[in-house]
């Protein structure tokens, strides 16, 4: 915390969502009131620039929408809210638990359902309040990133990447199913110096999207269909003498086995598959070929398919056979978990059950013995997110008590018993890890909670406090310790070295760059059981997925559902963040984008309402036309828009992707591989 | 004493009480504010609305309302807070905060939950005005005319700064979105008196 000469007291913020950037910010105060923000140029990564979104942060602190005060609900859903006190809104909550434990003789039934809300690391007092109960029951994984997690575990045996400005080093950038133009704008700088200096930047994608109009080449793939194209691009280049056969020979294993599997095959098929001509895939291969300074970063999205994770493990192979893993300022890239070595003291499990969180309600229903009779949910909306979202209201109508901490009346906060006003970052102290950039940081607290406001770890501390003023012994979760305490013990001795400070309070002059290698994996010692690039994997094997890379068929239309439903991220929103600070909100309705042919054929003109549906029901949006999609693909940007019926996943099953259980304790889930038809309303 | 003098404190007595009143409607907690709804209707009755009394009873529906209009959560149906409505984005702890903050401070005094509460809040307004007309009241009783009219007329700048320039249309709100007597009428009675009370402030070549 610094003062400058015009009154400001300026503190360090990093911005804690689940964002590739991760940005560090100055909060400027000033009587008290947050009054400007700012990028914090001491940032490496983010160099004092943000985004449209952090930008407009005070319109979030400040929003009147905010909640202010715990709240209770009469009747789930009704809309009939009554103020309470924290006093009275814990006294119901210790009620319903010590009721629930004498009832069960048990703490399953109390259930936890978070996720990436808030990176930060003091938020997981949540879990640490829960398992500080005994059991319980947690949803568990993620609904981002958890195949290509595991599939980068298989072949690397850790999920490193390079630092982002490693872009400038490369001859050929591959944006491959990622948007950074819409979401990591920090990384396009180094993409544009890296072009300004030579570089061929290529994108694929299925959608024309606002990166792929920066780049020299934009490959349109089928959807899930890109590990057709990774392992066509392998077989060309190295059956034409372009492989890095001296990294083949002393870095990977298994590679007799999987020179086998590509000879046979057949470039034809791959290319009708992911609907390229193999002659355009073969003048690819030869600029792909040609270099080993091929920076591949492999997004989020083309692992959102029931294969995605096998995607991911095609573009690997890609990546050990020209040789770019690990030279300088190539790599396959898709995230890493070097700067998340905290000591997770909250996350020391009791014995707990864990429910996938991408079929959470498909698994309360399965319960039998030791039911959910109680729901708590922090850093989430799953009523917005979740697939399969009508189920997931006729479970959560199962539970006796439903609790939700949030800073707005979301769709999951409208379905509460119980609602808890939640601090934004400005108003609590965190410390924020990046799982793209290699920087690391504090927040500082900058101004008063709003009105009621706690953090997640105030009410953690809140609740432990009074459960055992009720029965002394039900909760261990520490209820006096202050949040520097808690970051202390986070904190460890490898930690501290990895950031070159000798305690965290460090932060507070600026983030700090962990101390890893620039170019991931340049000793070419990966962390495999081998030591090696694996194309061969024993622990896939053991968990029961191909050993080997290999592609598998992704989804097609069915017939009387012909489109593919693409629920990308939007530019103004993050996951179902943001959209709601009526600054940003782009489209008041949501939107859904439609080629001009296909809207032509169903008589669709731009603005009009259309329903689009399938076997699992129907939801009404406003087309708009455009041929940055193409004509078999409906594209969404997913979020939330209060007010809105319209839940893009009530259309989505939640199919499981292949992989994702080694990182994250449940597969990942295939968002994109979801079909439908749709009629002018 | 003069007649006009003890007048003159009556009449502040009262219009204390009823600020008072409003004060605790918005300030309370739910039985503080539908006492206080009721109470308002004994200084300041609405006649043009009969069901009132019928619909006072129905104390839960008033509740969810109340809490609809001016608690939360989601989004306000008229928030209570001047800055929402005068503020261009209508964010709240905006400038327009500051400056009701400045006016407290103009007064000598400021709110004790500073920065989590914002200053502007309408309950925490008419606390204000409370605090002045009491002032007023005490240097009347005290026979000091002269700061009892320092207080009368920061109390009238106070108004039309502030008051005046945002509380018709919040009243508007409640009545463009409220459905039940209680919110509806504490309303009516709100604009009635900030009305009578606006049509007794001098001009400015009164208060010498």
């Amino acid at each position: 915390m610094a003062y400058n000469e015009d009154g400001y007291q300026i503190t360090r913020h990093i911005c804690p969502r689940n964002c590739y950037d991760t940005c560090g910010m100055l909060a400027y105060v000033r009587k008290g009131r947050l009054e400007k923000i700012t990028g914090d140029p001491a940032h490496g990564y983010t160099k004092g620039k943000l985004c449209s979104k952090g930008q407009n942060y005070i319109q979030r602190v400040y929003s009147p929408e905010r909640i202010r005060f715990p709240l209770r609900q009469i009747g789930r859903g009704s809309g009939r809210w009554e103020r309470i006190t924290w006093e009275q809104a814990m006294e119901i909550i210790c009620e319903k638990i010590l009721n629930l434990k004498d009832r069960y003789r048990s703490t399953l039934p109390f259930c936890l359902n978070k996720y990436s809300g808030n990176f930060g690391v003091l938020h997981s007092a949540v879990e640490g309040m829960f398992n500080s109960l005994g059991p319980t029951t947690q949803a568990r994984g993620s609904p981002c990133w958890s195949a290509g997690l595991d599939a980068q575990l298989y072949d690397m045996g850790y999920n490193r990447n390079s630092d982002p400005g490693e872009m400038e080093k490369a001859d050929i950038i591959i944006l491959w199913g990622v948007n950074p133009a819409w979401t990591a704008i920090h990384s396009l700088p180094y993409i544009y110096r890296a072009q300004e200096k030579g570089a061929t930047v290529i994108v694929i994608d299925p959608v024309y999207t606002q990166t792929a109009r920066k780049a020299d080449y934009f490959v349109q793939t089928k959807p899930g269909e890109d590990g057709a194209l990774a392992l066509a691009l392998a077989k060309i280049i190295y059956e034409s003498g372009n492989g890095d056969q001296d990294f083949i020979d002393h870095h990977t294993l298994g590679w007799p086995l999987f020179k086998d599997y590509l000879a046979n095959l057949n470039l034809d098929y791959l290319s009708a598959q992911c609907g390229q001509e193999l002659g355009r895939i073969q003048k690819l291969a030869a600029i792909i070929g040609s270099t080993r300074a091929v920076f591949i970063w492999a997004g989020f999205g083309l692992q959102r398919h029931i294969h995605g994770g096998q995607t991911l493990r095609a573009i690997d192979a890609l990546g050990a056979i020209t040789g770019c893993i690990g030279f300088p300022g190539g790599g396959v890239h898709y995230a890493h978990q070097l700067t998340w070595g905290f000591n997770y003291n909250f996350l020391k499990d009791p014995g707990n059950r864990y429910l996938n969180i991408n079929s959470f309600a498909q698994e309360l229903n399965l319960l039998q013995e030791q039911p959910v009779k109680m729901l708590w949910v922090s850093c989430r909306n799953l009523l917005a997110q979740d697939a399969a979202g009508k189920m997931l209201r006729k479970e959560l109508d199962k539970l006796e008590l439903i609790v939700t901490v949030e800073q707005f009346l979301t769709e999951t906060a409208c379905y509460s018993d119980i609602v808890l006003p939640a601090t934004t970052q400005f108003e609590e102290m965190d410390v924020v890890p990046s799982y793209w950039h290699h920087w690391i940081g504090l927040n500082e607290q900058a101004i008063l909670p709003y009105f009621e406001a706690k953090s997640d770890l105030e009410i953690g501390q809140l609740l432990a406090k009074t459960l055992n003023t009720y029965q002394p012994g039900s909760s261990s979760f520490p209820s006096e310790k202050s949040p520097g305490s808690f970051l202390d013990e986070e904190f460890n001795e490898k930690l501290y070295a990895l950031l070159r400070i000798s305690h965290w309070s460090e932060l507070a002059d600026g983030p700090r760059q962990a101390a890893v290698a620039a170019t991931a994996w340049s000793s070419k010692t990966f962390a495999t059981p081998s030591g090696k690039f694996e194309f061969f994997s024993a622990k896939a094997q053991r968990e029961s997925i191909p050993p080997l890379a290999q592609y598998h068929k992704g989804m097609s239309p069915p017939g009387e559902y012909p489109y593919w439903l693409i629920t990308s991220h939007a530019q103004q929103g993050l996951n179902s963040q943001f959209q709601n600070i009526t600054k940003l909100a782009k489209n008041k309705k949501p939107v859904v984008f439609i080629h001009p042919q296909t809207a032509a054929a169903k008589g669709v003109e731009n603005g009009q309402m259309v329903r689009v549906y399938n076997h699992l029901g129907v939801i009404t949006l406003e087309a708009h036309i455009s041929a940055d999609t193409p004509p078999d693909i409906l594209v969404c940007h997913q979020g939330w828009l209060p007010g809105s019926e319209t839940r893009l996943n009530d259309l989505n099953d939640g199919l499981p992707t292949d992989m994702g259980r080694v990182s994250t304790g449940s597969q990942g889930v295939a968002f994109y591989d979801v079909f439908v038809d749709f009629d002018p309303v | 004493m003069s007649n006009r003098t003890f007048d003159r404190r009556t009449d502040l007595a009262k219009r204390y009480s009823l600020y008072s009143l409003f004060k605790q409607y918005y300030q309370g907690d739910w039985e503080l504010a539908r006492k206080a709804a009721t109470a308002i209707q004994q200084y300041e009755p609405v006649n043009d609305n009969l069901s009132s009394q019928q619909d006072q009873n129905l104390d839960a529906a008033a509740l969810f309302e109340y809490n609809r209009l001016f608690v939360g959560p989601g989004k306000l149906l008229a928030p209570p807070y001047e800055s929402a409505y005068r503020n261009a984005q209508g964010l709240v702890m905006q400038e327009e905060t500051l400056l009701v903050r400045q006016f407290y401070l103009q007064a000598g005094i400021e709110v004790s939950n500073k920065n989590a509460i914002p200053d502007d809040h309408l309950g925490l307004e008419f606390e204000f005005i409370c605090y002045l007309l009491s002032r007023e009241g005490e240097r009347l009783q005290a026979d000091d005319s002269s700061t009892a009219n320092r207080y009368a007329a920061l109390y009238q700048e106070f108004c039309q700064q502030h008051i005046l320039s945002w509380v018709y249309q919040h009243c508007d709100d409640i009545l463009a979105h409220g459905k039940t007597g209680l919110c509806r009428d504490t309303a009516i009675s709100l604009v009635r008196f900030l009305q009578r009370e606006e049509a007794n402030f001098l001009s400015k070549e009164e208060f010498v």
